[in-house]
This record gives C-alpha cells, sequence and structure tokens, in this order.
C-alpha cells in the first residue's frame, strides 16, 4: 500500500469480504466489512455466523466492524446478529440471496428493530430496479415520514456517489438528493467523473464524503487515490478517508482515540 | 445536460511521467457556457499536460445537427489552434437518407477528421438500425474507426454494438467503457467473437476485467481513453500503469499505437 495508508488511518468503509479482499494482504487500512455473497448462500448460516470470528482472528482490528445485509437474512438469526455491536451499519443490497426492494415492509420492520434503529443506513446505490435515483427518493420520503418524531435523523450512506451510470444520466438527480438531505453521506467507490466528486466536496463539506474500495467490484488502490487526489487540505484528507467514517460509525482511531 | 450550475473551477491535476507517447482516445471538447460539463479545448489541455498526453481524440458531448455544417468546422478550428494536439472524431446523428453519410465523407475529406462517434443514448438509434448501420460501414469505406458508448442503457450495451460488429466486420469498432459497470464481461464475450470489436478503457472501474481482457483479447485490442476532461486522465493513467501489473510492458501498444494504426493518418504516411 501507499503512503496514504501508512501515514494516515485509512478506514474503508464499503467492502466485501471475499477471499482475495486486501485486508489478507500486508497493510494497515481497516475496513467495515459485509459479508461476502458466498457466506451469505450457506444455508446453515454457518458461514455468516463464521465471519466475524475468522476475520477476527485472520486480521486482528483490521477488520474494524460489519455491515449487516438487512435483506436474505432469516428473521431469527438478524434479530440474533443485532445483539451483537460489532456491526457498525445495516446494509441494503440486492447482492444477496432474496434481496427484495428497498421498500419491503420486511425491510421496514428490520431497519426498526430495538438494536438496529441506532445503527446508520447504508444502501448500494445505482443498481437499475434497485436503487436508481428514483427508487432512493421513494425510500428517503419514507424513512422521513417513518422518522418525524425522531430528531435528528437518521444518517443514511449512498454508495457510488448516490448512482452508477457510465453515460452521467443520474449524476444531477443523485447530487439533488445530497443537497436536499443533509443526513446523507456520499461514499465515494466507483464514481463516474472525478469532477463530480469535486463538486460534491465543494457544495457538501469534507464531512460528507466517505471514502469507499467498493471490493470486490472496484479497486482499493484506485479508489483511494480518488480521494487522495480530492483539492483541500491535510485534514479534509484524514476526515474523508477515516476520520468521518469513524465518527459515523463509532470506531476508535487506530491509537485507540475517540474521534 | 440540462443543470446549468456553473461548476467549480477544475483543480489542477496531478502529473504523472508515462513510460510512452499517450494519445488519449476519448476527450470531450464542447463549450457549453455555464454548463456543468463546459469542456474548452483549454480544459481538456489542462489535464493532458499533467500527465504527457500528446493527443486526445476529441468529440462533443452531443450529437452534431445535421442540418449545420458549423460545429463540425468548430472542431477544425480547435484542432488548427492547438496543432497537432487533438484528433477528430465526428459525433453524428444517423439520420435519415444519406446526410450523415455525406457530412462525414465531406468532415473527413475537408476538415480533416479522422473517426466516427456514436452515441446511442443520445441518437435514441439501435446500433442495428439500418441508418446505424450504413453511416458505420461508410465509415469503415473511408478508413475511419467507430467509437461507441458502451455502458448499460438500452441501445448501448453489448448486446446492442456486438451484432453490428458481426454485421459490419470490416468496421473497427470501439467499445468506449467496454460496457460499463454492469455488462463487461458480456463485452468481453462479444470481443471473443469479433476481431473487429475493440475494448476503449475509459472509466471502468472493475479493473479484473481489465486484466482479463488484456489475458483474452491481448495487447492489440485494448485502446486507452480517458473519458475527460470530467474522468480524469491522470487516474485513468493511474490504473493502468500503477495499479495494473503487466501493463507497462505494453504501454506503447496500449497508449497509443493500437489507436493509430486504426486511424486513416497513419495509412497516408
Amino acid at each position: 500500500m501507499d503512503m496514504l495508508d501508512a501515514h494516515h488511518d485509512v478506514l474503508d468503509a464499503h467492502s466485501y469480504a471475499t477471499r482475495d479482499h486486501p485486508i489478507f494482504s500486508a497493510g494497515r487500512s481497516r475496513y467495515l466489512l459485509a459479508p461476502s455473497p458466498e457466506a451469505m448462500e450457506d444455508e446453515s448460516w454457518e458461514g455468516l455466523e463464521a465471519f466475524r470470528t475468522t476475520l477476527w482472528r485472520q486480521t486482528g482490528n483490521r477488520a474494524a466492524g460489519g455491515l449487516l445485509p438487512v435483506h436474505g437474512v432469516p428473521e431469527e438469526r438478524f434479530e440474533r446478529l443485532l445483539q451483537d455491536r460489532w456491526w457498525r451499519a445495516l446494509l441494503l443490497t440486492p447482492v444477496y440471496r432474496g434481496g427484495g426492494a428497498l421498500d419491503d415492509e420486511q425491510v421496514w420492520d428490520r431497519l426498526e428493530l430495538a438494536g438496529a434503529s441506532s445503527l446508520p443506513i447504508m444502501i448500494e446505490c445505482g443498481v437499475e430496479g434497485y436503487s436508481r435515483p428514483q427508487q432512493l427518493e421513494r425510500f428517503l420520503e419514507r424513512l422521513n415520514e417513518r422518522l418525524l418524531e425522531s430528531r435528528p435523523p437518521r444518517p443514511v450512506v449512498f454508495t457510488h456517489g448516490g448512482q452508477l451510470n457510465i453515460s452521467g444520466s443520474h449524476l444531477e438527480a443523485a447530487a439533488a438528493m445530497f443537497n436536499g438531505h443533509p443526513h446523507i453521506y456520499l461514499e465515494t467507490s466507483g464514481i463516474y467523473r472525478q469532477d463530480f466528486l469535486e463538486e460534491m466536496l465543494e457544495q457538501l463539506g469534507a464531512d460528507r464524503i466517505l471514502y469507499g474500495s467498493g471490493h470486490p467490484w472496484m479497486d482499493e488502490r484506485l479508489e483511494l487515490e480518488r480521494v487522495r487526489i480530492l483539492p483541500g487540505s491535510d485534514a479534509d484528507r484524514s476526515a474523508m478517508i477515516g476520520g468521518n467514517a469513524r465518527r459515523l460509525f463509532r470506531v476508535l482511531s487506530m491509537n485507540g482515540c475517540v474521534t | 445536460m440540462s443543470c446549468l450550475a456553473p461548476s467549480p473551477p477544475t483543480p489542477p491535476s496531478p502529473t504523472l511521467t508515462p513510460p510512452c507517447p499517450v494519445w488519449d482516445a476519448h476527450m470531450h471538447v464542447h463549450v457549453l457556457p455555464g454548463h456543468k460539463w463546459d469542456s474548452p479545448p483549454e480544459r481538456a489541455l489542462r489535464v493532458m499536460d499533467p500527465v504527457g498526453i500528446e493527443k486526445a481524440v476529441i468529440m462533443p458531448y452531443s450529437e452534431i445537427d445535421l442540418s449545420s455544417r458549423e460545429e463540425l468546422e468548430l472542431g477544425a478550428r480547435y484542432a488548427a489552434e492547438y496543432p497537432g494536439r487533438f484528433l477528430l472524431f465526428a459525433r453524428l446523428h444517423p439520420g435519415e437518407g444519406s446526410g450523415a453519410e455525406e457530412l462525414l465523407e465531406w468532415a473527413v475529406k475537408d476538415l480533416g477528421y479522422v473517426g466516427l462517434k456514436l452515441h446511442p443514448v443520445g441518437n435514441h438509434l439501435s446500433p442495428t438500425d439500418p441508418r446505424t448501420v450504413n453511416l458505420v460501414r461508410k465509415a469503415a469505406q473511408l478508413g475511419l474507426p467507430t467509437l461507441f458508448h458502451c455502458g448499460d442503457e438500452e441501445l448501448t450495451l453489448p448486446d446492442d454494438i456486438g451484432p453490428l460488429a458481426e454485421r459490419v466486420p470490416e468496421a473497427a469498432i470501439l467499445m468506449g467503457h467496454c460496457g460499463g459497470y454492469f455488462h463487461a464481461n458480456s463485452a468481453l464475450e462479444w470481443a471473443k467473437r469479433c476481431p473487429n470489436l475493440y475494448f476503449e478503457t475509459s472509466a471502468i472501474p472493475d479493473l479484473r476485467l481489465l486484466r482479463r481482457a488484456l489475458d483474452t483479447l491481448g495487447p492489440h485490442r485494448l485502446i486507452w481513453g480517458s473519458d475527460g476532461p470530467g474522468c480524469l486522465p491522470y487516474l485513468e493513467l493511474h490504473k493502468m500503469l500503477a495499479i495494473l501489473p503487466g501493463f507497462e510492458r505494453h504501454a506503447p501498444d496500449l497508449f497509443r499505437d493500437n489507436l493509430r494504426r486504426l486511424l486513416p493518418l497513419d495509412r497516408e504516411g
């Protein structure tokens, strides 16, 4: 890993714990990890149960916390997993078996369970029929309706800058969502057009930008470079590559301090 | 493109010294005052120079109006203003009748255009629509490659572009973005079937796919492009040179020669 990894407290906010995950190679970066799709395919759910302990044993505290899938986990299992405070966010993604939709009743029931309601929500964005801006807007409206009584609003992380579209068709809608909802955070992996990321940094400020690698579909080294070269101060960069995620997901810094 | 808020000024690009001369196969130059994507030629040069790009293929962000030759002439003016820096691809709407074909021929012979750019999201025509087929065939007759936007939207999928490549085997077709975020594997399958399909590597973040493409297709079917200036040439070069092992060994082909071989300039010496 490069100088950035060596001199900063890097926390990757978004990746899946596949066998070739960079956590298993040399480096100091830490990661918030979702179970690999393979672990979720195990009907006995032992893969998911083993996920955390295996990671911990092999990587120590470089596995800084987990992203708990909301879809695809049986009800009882989900509630049991919630007891474990290692999970730092709820992950909404169609990657897993039974991926469902963002507005499934099951999703809303689970988001409001005791133990879940204090966790930030992360949404895998840009997937046709699942999390394009139209569906994300509907999700935010509903979240707003449900949470009228709860303030401050619950943090939501949109991965990939809220869209994945290589002709840029959804950039404007994504920008409007970020600008219209101050509790939404932007995760940076795979973003189309660096000038969109620069624009979002200018408009939202560094505090709402979270570095993520998007592994395995994206590459940690490219994604870290995408953030490293953004304009701004060293403090901004430190916030984007780790500080913001540590604060949002309640992860201690490398030296054990609370950010 | 209806976003009219001005963008912040482009920050300076990081620098990088490439191991060989670099030609960028995909750069946009389009003056759009007040628009976020406003890209005058100077903006392109601001991201080309720090990473040693000699020349870039340039095209606008939208289809050129077939009823007017002014937009094509504008491209030629940019090329004349910065001699040796820009190679011109005509972004045309295949249109009705033979208007686009005649315009393309005029642009090549009178203005020095060296390629065709087609974006089915912009022109709303299937790559296998007879109007598109005829225009791509015409480009091939003129000795020009065609750069297609090849992403995740209807009409731009590898499954849309592959059949065109089969139907016009004499045409060199570059799949810009190699199938985008979700269809890169399909692009690779089509490229295996059709030797006239090339991978243009801009903006795709799945580097495993580029690795597989190099291993499967060999070094002569990949062509480096940036989709700048919005996508930063620095990052696009960084991903090929600093991250992907083995790509530097093929740098002259990937970064210039594969593209150059497809352009009419070399064949005319």
